[in-house]
């Protein structure tokens, strides 16, 4: 019984990124400004580029996901949802999970397929790289979703909260930032820093939940 | 009397009058807001003595 | 332990005693530190000469800056878990004085970089990112206690953050070691570890003493503040309620 609030905030954040128009299409647009204006930014010369491109991708990436974290619980607070499905007695920490989860999925995991289009458009060599690097900014996305969405939780009931939850979310997603652009830049280090973004984004898998459940029972009082 | 430092004299001087200033300011702050409160706190408390006896 | 604490009146009483103690040995400490950082030590060449005499305020800064956001993480867990609202005050009186010794740390930690690196900024520095990092946590941590409507929401949402935040804390430390090992050139001064010499260490450990007592007393005083604060809203509530 205590399954089905979950199941329905993860169906309702899948619905909700779809209707309304364009609702996961704006990380997107977000992400293709950054890609298109950094190279009209900092000049055409390949090299440089080459050696930019997934660092500007990790940062790209951070802020798309900052961008649609705003909305993500107050829409439910405002219109009365969070409060359904906690008076189910469903644990606020799932459904927390839930949503972000399923905003990484129509946010995140999108972006991350289509890096290589971009690591391309960044001069980076068409190799199988391309795809471990996929999945990286998929993996790194994730940390983000969750941790982003501990400051969503906090200032669901806070009208424009976008600043706060930017403020919130920027320590929190250092190392994953830091991991993951080490990862892909070969240098040394490079071969362990892919184990270290596993672990801490399993961390925020493991920790972010509860702050998240934490923040909407504050929410929904 | 001062004491002489090297040519990097200016740096040192800076940081301790960024402290003095940062630091003394925080202090001024706390002690303000200490007083205030506490004169805010005798205020109420002889309306509402007033208002018992009314 | 904690409950007897958490009597505001028990506080009020203690501190009132304490926290003026507190003044006045912190400031002999600090005085006698900086006597002897400015006027007595030799200057270590070694060090880059008389720039080193900062570290009598960037040192016990550094220090405070981890020290309180710990002690801030540390209230907001026994009000989360106990919720005794003196841990809350502190808590709430601890980020401003912390976020006022981090800047501090920041700001003394550059003006020592300009003359010792050449640069005002060092990304390599894992102590300069990790402190900056700090200074956000405190940043967010204030935004969000002054973004709620009510104080038992702002104590609930502050505490919720404050322990994401220290329990992120050494895996953003341990990912800002990572990347700038990885960077690092040598030009990187060694304050700390054993080269430091005995005639710097007291006056060091002085100072780090007497700033934290400074800070201690000055949280005191604005808990103090708070509870007056509280005090009077509560006769004010009362009184609204009476008419």
């Amino acid at each position: 019984m205590s399954a089905s609030p979950i199941l329905s905030a993860f169906r309702q954040a899948l619905t909700e990124a779809w209707a309304g128009g364009a609702g996961a299409l704006m990380p997107l647009g977000f992400f293709a400004g950054a890609a298109v204006l950094v190279p009209l930014g900092i000049g055409t010369d390949p090299d440089t580029l080459r050696a930019v491109g997934p660092g500007i991708l990790w940062v790209a990436l951070a802020l798309a996901s900052l961008v649609t974290l705003e909305r993500i619980f107050q829409a439910d607070v405002e219109d009365g949802a969070l409060d359904l499905w906690l008076q189910t007695g469903a644990p606020a920490s799932m459904i927390a999970a839930a949503k972000a989860f399923a905003h990484w999925l129509t946010a995140g995991l999108p972006l991350a397929i289509l890096s290589p289009i971009f690591a391309l458009m960044f001069q980076a060599k068409a190799d199988t790289s391309l795809l471990t690097h996929m999945g990286l900014y998929a993996l790194g996305g994730l940390a983000f979703f969750f941790w982003g969405g501990v400051g969503a939780a906090l200032s669901a009931t806070v009208r424009r909260g976008g600043l706060l939850i930017s403020l919130i979310a920027l320590p929190l997603y250092v190392p994953t930032a830091i991991f993951g652009a080490l990862a892909m830049s070969g240098g040394p280090g490079s071969t362990g820093a892919p184990l270290f973004l596993a672990a801490s984004t399993l961390f925020a898998l493991a920790v972010a939940p509860f702050a998240m459940g934490a923040a909407l029972r504050l929410a929904a009082d | 009397m001062l004491p002489e430092f090297d040519k990097n004299a200016g740096f040192i001087w800076a940081s301790y009058a960024l402290g003095a200033i940062m630091i003394g300011g925080a202090i001024l702050t706390v002690m303000m807001k200490a007083r205030l409160a506490k004169a805010e706190l005798a205020r109420t408390q002889v309306r509402a003595e007033e208002a018992r006896q009314k | 332990m904690f409950s007897w604490f958490a009597n505001p009146h028990r506080f009020l009483t203690l501190s009132s005693w304490l926290a003026p103690i507190c003044y006045a040995l912190g400031a002999l400490l600090i005085a006698w530190s900086l006597w002897q950082g400015l006027w007595i030590v030799p200057k270590d060449e070694y060090q880059g000469g008389d720039i080193m005499r900062v570290m009598f305020l960037h040192v016990p800064a550094a220090w405070l800056a981890m020290a309180s956001y710990m002690g801030m993480a540390v209230m907001s867990f026994i009000w989360f878990i106990w919720r005794h609202e003196v841990a809350d005050i502190a808590a709430k009186a601890i980020a401003p004085l912390g976020a006022t010794w981090t800047a501090l740390c920041l700001a003394t930690g550059s003006i020592w970089g300009k003359p010792t690196w050449g640069t005002w900024w060092q990304w390599d520095d894992a102590r300069m990112m990790s402190v900056l990092f700090m200074f956000f946590l405190f940043l967010g941590y204030m935004a969000l206690r002054a973004a709620m409507d009510t104080r038992q929401k702002a104590a609930r949402a502050g505490a919720i953050l404050a322990m994401v935040g220290a329990i992120n804390v050494p895996l953003i430390k341990f990912s800002v070691d990572l990347f700038t090992s990885l960077h690092q050139d040598a030009s990187v001064i060694t304050v700390d570890g054993p080269k430091m010499a005995a005639v710097y260490l007291w006056p060091l450990l002085a100072s780090g003493l007497g700033h934290s007592l400074l800070f201690a007393g000055l949280v005191m005083t604005l808990m103090r503040a708070e509870i007056w604060q509280r005090r009077a809203a509560q006769i004010r509530a009362r009184l609204m309620a009476g008419d």
